[in-house]
């Protein structure tokens, strides 16, 4: 349906597919108290995906800047202030290491492995109107999911608009620097131009969606039908039963 | 039975105090291609937004006067009505993309959603208007991806597929360099020898008065002039207007000052007329 796709056959599956098998192994890590079994979904679920994907290397970069920072700060935090902490792993001076802090770090960090990395995927792999589009066929309200679209995709480009005039600004010599009335009076003609244009950005961009006729009162139809095969809906249905399943686990057992 | 029909009409937008436009009489017939100048804030885009309908629905505000676009008449007909019969292309390309669709068929084909036309229809409308308007090999980029040419070629299919009576082109090229201005402009001769009806604002007289059945000029909210490019340059000749005469007209009033082009003879508007009148 769309032309360069990263992420190879993933980037064809319905959004939706991709949503839930996503959020089916976010609810599991949390559901599941061990972190062997978190681990496990990584190793043994997650990776395999991404290389038949082709886009591990994004997926571990993701990882990297936002899980291992976060890793870190709770290991120290946690392994030292542990308030159950009975079990000195490590000491290091006056300074004590708990066990049972590194090990709740260590589970913390792993659940935050699988979040990060399950939403990489589906984001790597799905333009934002899709989904919109894949959630309105569901049964979303036309407004809402257009909402969602413009919103994910018109946010990034306004930035970088922001930031074309922010180097022109700077180009015309602007100096962010000085006494702090001077700072201010420098930012101004930097704002001014950023927030007139988002304004008229809206207000032009309304008129242009009243003359397509948006929330005309119709029930608005689809260009494009995404595809939603059998196997998919199989899957979907699939992952409710486990995360159902684990939930089950979790309380009675 | 003309298909823009302006009388007496005064319109201000709310909360301000003085007319946006004053005692406008317009009357377009069916397949006119009317262009309309003046200084800034002379009211154009707002006369453009009378034409298409937005105007009181969309901007209220104070109208006063008839307006009637293919005989209906703007204070009581629906949107929806409208939305059919007048389409409008604005200035910023950029500002024009939706923003909720993912590619360029998408967008063109998001007015037919909004009104519910079927899948297969809606399929050959936006393929036929992609490539009446020469962007059919863009059908699957992101609308993001494109130049603002391209844009602005997008915003104009997605104005015409809706298959409208009444195209109003608020400045629509003048963001854009000339190649792709030419190409826009192109697009819209195209359709308007086909029985459009265009109503295009543009500063840039000098090709504008080429094609223009029609030339309007709005000062401070009023039509001073209003009739055939050559009378309307020849009524305005010295005065203040803030309309950029095209560089063979202003040739054409040095010529006749000199004595070299009789008093009776029109001005030139284009450069085949100059050449012609100076041939005889
Ligand atoms: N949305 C609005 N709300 C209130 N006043 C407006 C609005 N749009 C335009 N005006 C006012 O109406 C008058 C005419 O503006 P308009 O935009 O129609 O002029 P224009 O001829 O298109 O100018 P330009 O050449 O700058 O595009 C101006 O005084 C302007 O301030
Ligand atoms: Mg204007």
């Amino acid at each position: 349906m769309f032309d360069a796709a990263p992420g190879g056959w993933l980037y064809h599956l319905n959004p939706l597919t991709k949503l839930s098998v996503s959020l089916a192994f976010i609810l599991l890590a949390f559901l599941l108290p061990s972190p062997l079994v978190s681990l496990g979904l990584f190793c043994l679920a997650i990776l395999p995906l991404s290389l038949w994907g082709g886009i591990t290397l994004p997926m571990l970069n993701a990882c990297l800047r936002l899980v291992a920072p976060a890793a870190g700060v709770l290991l120290v935090v946690q392994g030292l202030f542990y308030p159950g902490g009975q079990t000195a792993a490590l000491r290091a001076g006056p300074l004590v290491f708990w066990q049972e802090g590194l090990a709740y770090a260590g589970l913390i960090s792993v659940r935050l492995l699988i979040m990060v990395s399950a939403f990489s995927i589906l984001l790597a792999t799905t333009p934002p109107a899709k989904l919109a589009m894949a959630l309105q066929q569901a049964g979303l309200p036309a407004t809402f999911a257009y909402v969602l679209a413009a919103a994910l995709q018109l946010l990034p480009e306004a930035r970088q608009r922001a930031l074309v005039i922010l180097k022109a600004q700077r180009a015309r010599g602007l100096r962010v620097s000085g006494s702090l009335l001077a700072r201010a009076r420098a930012v101004l003609p930097l704002v001014v131009p950023m927030i007139s244009s988002t304004l008229v950005m809206a207000e032009e961009r309304a008129v242009a969606l009243e003359l397509r006729a948006f929330r005309s009162g119709v029930k608005p139809t689809t260009y494009y039908e995404i595809e939603d095969a059998g196997v998919e809906r199989t899957v979907r249905w699939l992952c409710g039963l486990l995360v159902l399943a684990a939930g089950i686990y979790r309380l009675w057992l | 039975m003309a298909i823009i029909e302006i009388e007496n009409l005064t319109y201000t937008y709310p909360v301000e105090n003085f007319p946006a436009l004053h005692g406008v009489n317009l009357r377009v017939e069916e397949g006119e291609w009317v262009v309309v100048s003046g200084e800034n804030e002379a009211g154009k885009s707002t006369l453009c937004c009378i034409i298409a309908g937005l105007i009181p629905s969309v901007y209220r505000g104070k109208l006063e006067g008839t307006v009637r676009l293919c005989s209906l008449d703007v204070c009581q007909a629906s949107r929806k009505d409208l939305i059919h019969r007048v389409g409008m292309v604005m200035q910023n390309p950029f500002h024009q993309i939706s923003g909720g669709r993912f590619t360029v068929a998408e967008e063109v084909a998001f007015g037919l959603e909004n009104l519910g036309v079927p899948r297969p229809e809606m399929h050959w409308r936006v393929n036929d208007m992609l490539a009446q308007v020469g962007i059919a090999h863009l059908a699957r980029c992101s609308p993001f991806s494109l130049s603002g040419g391209q844009q602005q070629l997008v915003a104009l299919a997605a104005a015409l597929v809706m298959h409208p009576e009444v195209l109003v082109l608020d400045e629509p090229t003048s963001q854009l360099d000339p190649q792709a201005s030419q190409k826009v402009l192109a697009v819209v001769q195209d359709l308007q020898k086909q029985g459009l009806t265009v109503v295009l604002v543009e500063h840039r007289l000098e090709w504008a008065a080429e094609f223009a059945s029609r030339l309007v000029i709005l000062e401070k909210g009023t039509i001073c002039a209003d009739g055939l490019p050559a009378q309307v340059f020849a009524g305005l000749a010295g005065r203040a207007s803030g309309v950029h005469f095209p560089a063979v007209t202003l040739l054409g009033f040095q010529a006749r000052r000199e004595g070299l082009w009789p008093a009776g003879r029109p001005l030139p508007v284009t450069i085949e007329q100059a050449v012609r009148g100076f041939r005889r």
